[in-house]
């Protein structure tokens, strides 16, 4: 595996009973994300890219196949030690910003370090910066029902990255917001992508929110159908 | 996670404090709880607080006090006591219990007089009066008047008296006028018996109080250097069988035995409420990890660790419980303060003597155990959620809020399985005696009932459903019946969550059900066996009340003034007939003495309640001169292992006797262990003319209620007695028993609200995990209205099943308990009784719990828009 690769999945599987009958929602799926890379995950309904996702986000384990992240295979984790891993190398945007909801904005994107163990006086500068780079230093002390769903989203992406993961995580991230702010969270990720270095995986059913990105992966049926650059970042 | 101070803060505690109603919920489910187990430790121990405070009062300089039971001993004891060389001084002293009669509005007050010997009185207590002077040094000042009397400051401030004032008490020979010469100030001795006492010359008590050549206790000062244990068996050599050598902490502790026996019946109701308690809050953290569902899934899925979670829900309930332990507190004080007079007066009718429990007050170590009892309870309620919370997987954090909802997290087949068991076992320990002979087991009784029909109880709730859809089931319903029908499927759809609902409900019912059954069961029982063996026409007594005992000794010779009275029974030559309670010291206990005159004929032996025999046949042989025969209790032959036929050897003033055991009673009017024998007998050995009271007959012809006023007019002013007829008699014994239970009320009412409070905070939140359906069938067409009946009814329905279940399990409890254990306690059997207007009140309880806990779920369903609830934006 070269350096720069940040995420490797190795065939992964993964199947769920419903009922008496097996379901399989991934039937062998292997790639890898180079540092950097802005990739989109599409498919229809039912292609296995919510399941893709979990599994790499270690919210769920593979019926068989390897995710390695940073050359760390996660398979043989306990559960104690994926959480550690959540908590450190990854950060997670979710489409319904799955902000705590007695938490104020700073307190939301410092959560993550508190779960650690760091003082809250400590990791506040750093919270407060990131809410800075979301033009959010205005809203450091607003709880999420006294945000907008675009300023929540934005907070969500702060909270992702206030423990410097090695992969974001977004699931997706504009399906709750109107088409402009939309717009605007993905311009954000795809600075972060293009000039911090940051390497995000994000699902979405949108080929417009798939063009931020500089890949696309396709699933259908539980398979790879297709892996292409995507040649403008710009839609 | 570790579990630190700042996620606790910002994630457990703001949530406790944003849900602040069902945070006041859970508080007061632990505060349930606490306040019953904290008063009830709390009248405990202010109770041996008392005996001790008296014992210690009374014994001033005393290192020893000898007494012979509660009928006292020959006065020429004493000197035998002063011979002894290690004895410094011996100061005899008579108590007697006398009666200040209702005045002005206050009712009538119990006094224990002392009799004091006034030359060796000072060396072993003081008297302080309130203007300072020792009434020990001023010896004229009683021994001018016989009827010198010194009150408490206390007890004559209440009843406006003065120095040189008149008061009238009641004594074993009738109404006796004295004058208050001292009032005392409230040290040393003045402090026992809360204030009721009063103080005369010995020789004046012997001849008011019929002691005449008795003494009843002589406290002893040793000589310097002699060893208080040598001297007090040097003592008991002197005097022979009969007599007790104690130090104060000895007469106190065995007072604190008999406060531990007497309080079983409250602390095992205590320790089911606590347990009720925790079931509840328990279902309500439940409740609200389920809600929560999506917060623990983001915590998860931002990699909070399992046990970071569990520590969260956890350290929750401990905040709860140690906030419901406060709350607990102070109410287990009122609870507690509530109680002092039932206490007292149990407490007097068991020891047969004045006792007045004083006022409750907060100790250190009531603080310490009610916190614990508080915290611990939390935090176990909260350990089975706090586990489910764990459950929840990062996943839920990626649902959306409709698909996530909340899904109230139930226990599975094999909890109903160890549910049963845990009945069973209740069932067994009826059969065997297992709390008989295992005393953990005795402790974990109520822990089984709760915990065995919280994990069953789903099951009996599912198979009533299973039932009742059979019955409404029909091809061709239509209107309300399809819609109770589409109530009952909505139900049975997911019994689990249907399970949860009711139980709540059920386990609060439950202990309505059982209070009410144990309540009826034990009155039923008394009732019916005190018109068994009381079947005398009149009763005559001290002023008092003498279902209590609450009564002055006297003289027996007032029986031959009422005997006197026209109208009064003489047949075969027996009229008026007395009997004498006392307790006396056997093989380490405190054992019941009942001394009876041969009754009446027309009472065929009716008092001795005999087992397996005709009283007829066996009561004339307790009065025959051949041989010293007794009854005995079925309880006292439990308790040391006697047969019919044994010899039973008793110390009296006079000597150790030897009594056959001719028979067995039934004795219901005590938990002790008791023996009965003739009164000619007992004064013999005893050398005791005092009785408790006396029975008449009506003789033929004459109406009862008219002999009762003529025996008041002649004996009664002039001896102050009171004559109560039979039936009035039985009305005092249901009011007195009503009174003793009175506190069980309060545990109801509490059980009733709490089990509401849970019923509509588990219908609400399963109504959330409900909403998408709930919102697909406003969307096909349900109007707001019909969706509000159709919840209604299912509210409806899982509380009156739920009152069907808490009845069912609560009779069984209540049968296997009632019949086993509470006859354990009580020392006697009691007859199961179903009261049935109260359980239908209970079934009625369910039914409006149900429906009110309903209500707002309703309401708040029907007004929910569609689009919401399916989970769109």
């Amino acid at each position: 595996m070269a350096t720069n690769t940040v995420l490797e999945a190795r065939d992964l599987r993964k199947a769920y009973a419903r009922g008496d009958q097996k379901v399989e929602a991934l039937r062998g799926v292997s790639l890898s994300l180079a540092r950097g890379d802005f990739a989109s995950v599409m498919g229809p309904s039912g292609s296995g890219k919510s399941t893709f996702m979990h599994l790499i986000g270690a919210l769920d384990r593979p019926t068989s196949g390897e995710v390695l992240i940073h050359g760390e295979s996660i398979a043989s984790y306990s559960d104690d030690r994926l959480s550690a891993f959540r908590r450190r190398k990854l950060g997670f945007i979710f489409q319904f910003f799955n902000l705590l909801p007695t938490l104020s904005a700073i307190e939301n994107v410092a959560f993550p370090l508190l779960l650690d163990g760091h003082p809250l006086a400590e990791v506040t500068p750093k919270a407060r910066e990131l809410l800075k780079m979301m033009n959010l230093e205005k809203r450091l002390d607003h709880r999420p029902d006294q945000l907008s769903g675009g300023e929540m989203q934005r907070v969500a992406i702060a909270r992702a990255l206030v423990s410097d993961p090695v992969l974001l995580l977004a699931d997706e991230p504009t399906g709750n917001l109107d088409t402009k702010t939309g717009a605007t969270v993905l311009e954000l990720l795809a600075t972060l992508a293009r000039e911090r270095g940051h390497t995000i995986l994000m699902v979405t059913h949108d080929p417009k929110a798939a063009g931020y990105g500089n890949r696309a992966i396709r699933l259908r049926d539980g398979l790879i159908e297709s892996d292409t650059p995507v040649v403008s970042p710009d839609p | 996670m570790s579990l630190n101070f700042q996620v606790f803060r910002l994630v457990g505690a703001r949530h406790l404090w944003e849900k602040r109603g069902r945070s006041v919920l859970m508080t007061v489910g632990i505060a349930l709880g606490v306040s019953l187990f904290t008063g009830i430790e709390m009248i405990n121990s202010t109770t041996i607080k008392t005996f001790r405070e008296n014992a210690n009062s009374l014994a001033g300089e005393a290192a020893l006090t000898v007494t012979a039971g509660a009928t006292g001993f020959p006065e020429e004891k004493l000197e035998e006591v002063r011979a002894i060389a290690g004895v410094k001084y011996a100061s005899p002293m008579v108590e007697s219990r006398a009666f200040a009669p209702a005045v002005d509005g206050r009712a009538s007050e119990s006094l224990q007089v002392l009799g004091i010997d006034l030359l060796s009185e000072g060396a072993v207590r003081s008297y302080r009066t309130d203007d300072g002077r020792d009434i020990i040094q001023d010896p004229l000042v009683f021994l001018n008047q016989a009827d010198s009397l010194i009150l408490t400051r206390d007890f004559a401030r209440e009843r406006g008296l003065k120095i040189d004032d008149k008061i009238t008490l009641m004594t074993a020979l009738g109404a006796r006028d004295f004058t208050v010469r001292g009032l005392l100030s409230p040290e040393g001795p003045a402090k026992a018996y809360g204030g009721g006492l009063a103080i005369m010359d010995i020789d004046g008590a012997r001849v008011t109080f019929a002691k005449v050549g008795r003494t009843d206790r002589v406290d002893v000062v040793p000589r310097e250097g002699v060893d208080a244990a040598r001297l007090a068996a040097q003592i008991a050599a002197a005097l022979g069988p009969g007599y007790q050598v104690e130090t104060p902490s000895e007469q106190s502790r065995g007072m604190e035995r008999l406060v531990n026996a007497y309080q079983g019946l409250l602390s095992f109701v205590s320790l089911l409420a606590l347990f009720v308690g925790i079931i509840l809050v328990s279902n309500a953290i439940a409740v609200s990890v389920s809600e929560r569902r999506r917060d623990f899934g983001i915590l998860r899925a931002l990699g909070a660790t399992k046990f970071g979670i569990l520590g969260l829900v956890v350290l929750e309930s401990a905040v709860l419980g140690l906030l419901g332990s406060l709350a607990g507190l102070f109410a287990g004080r009122a609870f507690a303060a509530s109680l002092t007079d039932i206490v007292s007066q149990g407490m007097s009718t068991q020891y047969a003597t004045a006792i007045q429990v004083g006022e409750v007050a907060f100790e250190p170590g009531h603080v310490w155990r009610a916190l614990a009892a508080g915290a611990l309870a939390a935090t176990l309620a909260g350990l089975w959620p706090a586990w489910l919370a764990t459950r929840v997987l990062p996943i839920e954090a990626i649902k959306s809020p409709a698909e996530s909802g909340a899904a109230i997290e139930t226990r599975g087949l094999w909890l109903r399985r160890v549910g049963v068991v845990m009945l069973a076992l209740i069932g067994l320990d009826s059969l065997v005696g297992l709390s008989a002979r295992f005393e953990w087991f005795k402790a974990l009784a109520p822990a089984l009932i709760t915990f065995g029909a919280l994990f069953s109880g789903p099951w009996f709730v599912w198979t009533a459903l299973r039932l009742l859809k059979r019955v409404v089931d029909s091809p061709r319903q239509s209107g309300a019946r399809f819609l109770f029908r589409l109530a009952i499927d909505n139900l049975l759809r997911n019994p689990k969550r249907t399970g949860t609902n009711v139980m709540t409900l059920v386990i609060g019912l439950m202990l309505v059900v059982i209070i009410a059954i144990m309540n009826v069961s034990l009155k039923t029982s008394l009732v019916g066996w005190f018109q068994k063996v009381l079947r005398a026409d009149l009763v005559v007594s001290s002023p008092g009340r003498i279902v209590a005992l609450q009564v002055q000794l006297l003289d027996e010779s007032i029986g031959a003034e009422i005997q006197a009275v026209p109208g009064v029974d003489v047949t075969d030559g027996i009229g008026v007939t007395a009997w004498r309670f006392v307790k006396l010291p056997y093989r380490g206990r405190r054992i019941d003495l009942k001394a009876y005159d041969r009754p009446h004929p027309k009472l065929e032996y009716s008092p001795f309640d005999v087992v397996g025999g005709d009283p007829r046949e066996l009561g004339p042989r307790l009065y025959a001169q051949a041989e010293p025969g007794v009854f005995v209790t079925e309880s006292f032959g439990k308790a040391f292992g006697t047969k019919i036929g044994d010899v039973l050897t008793l110390a009296s003033p006079t000597g150790n006797v030897d009594f056959r055991v001719l028979a067995f009673v039934v004795e219901r009017a005590s938990t002790e262990v008791g023996v009965f024998l003739s009164r000619d007998l007992y004064k013999r050995h005893w050398q005791d003319p005092l009785v408790t009271s006396f029975f008449a007959q009506a003789a033929p012809g004459v109406d009862v209620e008219s002999l009762r006023r003529e025996i008041d007019a002649r004996v009664g002013q002039s001896r102050g007695v009171t004559t109560l007829s039979n039936a009035a008699l039985r009305a005092d014994l249901g009011r007195l028993i009503d009174e003793n239970v009175a506190y069980t009320r309060a545990i109801e009412f509490a059980a009733l609200i709490i089990g509401l409070l849970g019923v509509m905070n588990t219908l609400l939140v399963s109504l959330l995990e409900r909403s998408r359906e709930l919102g697909m069938m406003r969307a096909v067409g349900v109007s707001a209205r019909q969706l509000k009946r159709l919840i209604a009814t299912e509210a409806l329905l899982q509380g009156a099943i739920g009152g069907l279940v808490a009845t069912l399990l609560g009779t069984y409890v209540s049968y296997t308990w009632v019949v086993g254990n509470l006859s354990e306690m009580m020392g006697w059997s009691v007859d199961f009784r179903f009261p049935v207007a109260r359980i239908l009140f209970a079934l009625a309880a369910g039914l409006f719990i149900g429906w009110l806990g309903g209500w707002i779920p309703a309401r708040r369903a029907s007004k929910r828009v569609i689009s919401e609830s399916l989970g769109y934006e």
